[in-house]
């Protein structure tokens, strides 16, 4: 697998925004689009070799913030889920495993957490909806609920997302 | 190219032994997500309704890409299905084969003259992804990740002609 470039990588690292907001960091044009995106290719690269050269939250920071100077979600739900990630990682007093994040076609963010049999989602909607959706590989069990981003978190989704707490092994 | 595979018509099942891809952007980490196997607005208004799959053996990744537009920087990934996987994924409660993966001829927009760029003959769809009235949304979103849970095991990356490997 191709590493990634140095200058791929110093550039990711220069254009990571600030952990606590999603502002916006590039006057992007049509060229700069083109850029961002190899910057990403680049910063998807690395972390498939493992190279951790951004802590956790930062990556998702940067993700959230490269989808939306691409175009890929609006600066709302950048937001939206930015939010709800730290109100979630709150609940925790900030040691729940920060996710795996993704983009949908229709401006969606779809988080991720997996560990062993255990699958949990929480999909932010371009309208403001976020749904939660979890699932036991082994068992079958599943679960849903909704997030409300103005109300305290629910004891079925603290449950939940206690599944997925940071240890120390 | 092998060329023993005849394309079928659209919405007609393809044999259970052939592989199939799927383009991937690729999440945070590098994977397939479930965002991947979700349907646009265009697959919702498509007479199949169904996410895009393409024969490995009458299209190339590369080729894949070109029927993008705009969007092609954004593809790095592939997943590899055995049709007959996909056809099996299930949940307990459901008597009935929720997915399936079927040709899905290309048209040049707004015509009905066949699409003949190099690749297009490899189009299908994965069938099943929008979920039915009848579907509870729980088992629509299990079989969801199970489809990706198969993606992931055979994801590859796509290699430009203009990178070095």
């Amino acid at each position: 697998m191709r590493q990634p470039s140095r200058s791929g990588i110093e550039a990711a690292q220069a254009h990571v925004p600030k952990v606590s907001t999603v502002e916006p960091y590039y006057d992007f044009s049509t060229s700069h689009t083109a850029a961002l995106s190899a910057i990403r290719n680049e910063l998807s690269a690395a972390n498939i070799l493992g190279l951790r050269m951004l802590s956790r939250p930062q990556q998702l920071n940067y993700y959230l913030g490269t989808a939306r100077d691409l175009g890929e979600i609006s600066p709302h739900t950048a937001q939206f889920a930015l939010s709800a990630w730290i109100k979630l990682s709150a609940e925790l007093r900030g040691l729940l495993q920060v996710p795996d994040a993704a983009t949908g076609s229709e401006g969606e963010v779809l988080y991720s957490w997996d560990r062993n049999e255990h699958h949990l989602e929480l999909e932010i909607f371009a309208n403001d909806k976020a749904e939660f959706f979890y699932l036991n590989r082994v068992s079958n069990e599943t679960w849903e609920d909704e997030l409300q981003p103005t109300t305290p978190i629910s004891e079925p989704i603290a449950e939940k997302i206690a599944l997925f707490k940071l240890t120390d092994d | 190219m092998i060329d023993d595979l005849i394309p079928g018509e659209t919405g007609t099942s393809l044999p259970d032994e052939e592989q199939v891809f799927r383009l991937i952007k690729g999440s945070m980490d590098g994977k397939a997500s479930e965002a991947d196997f979700s349907l646009s607005t265009s697959d919702k208004l498509a007479s199949l309704r169904s996410v895009s799959v393409w024969s490995k053996k009458l299209t190339s990744p590369l080729q894949a890409i070109e029927f993008r537009g705009d969007g092609k920087n954004l593809y790095q990934l592939y997943s590899l299905l055995n049709v007959s996987e996909v056809r099996q994924l299930s949940f307990p409660g459901l008597d009935m084969q929720p997915l399936d993966v079927v040709w899905d001829k290309l048209f040049i927009d707004g015509s009905n003259i066949l699409d003949n760029r190099p690749g297009a003959e490899g189009h299908s769809g994965i069938t099943g992804l929008e979920k039915p009235p009848m579907m509870e949304r729980r088992i629509f979103k299990a079989l969801r990740t199970r489809l990706t849970d198969l993606a992931n095991e055979r994801l590859e990356r796509i290699y430009k002609e203009t990178e070095s490997i």
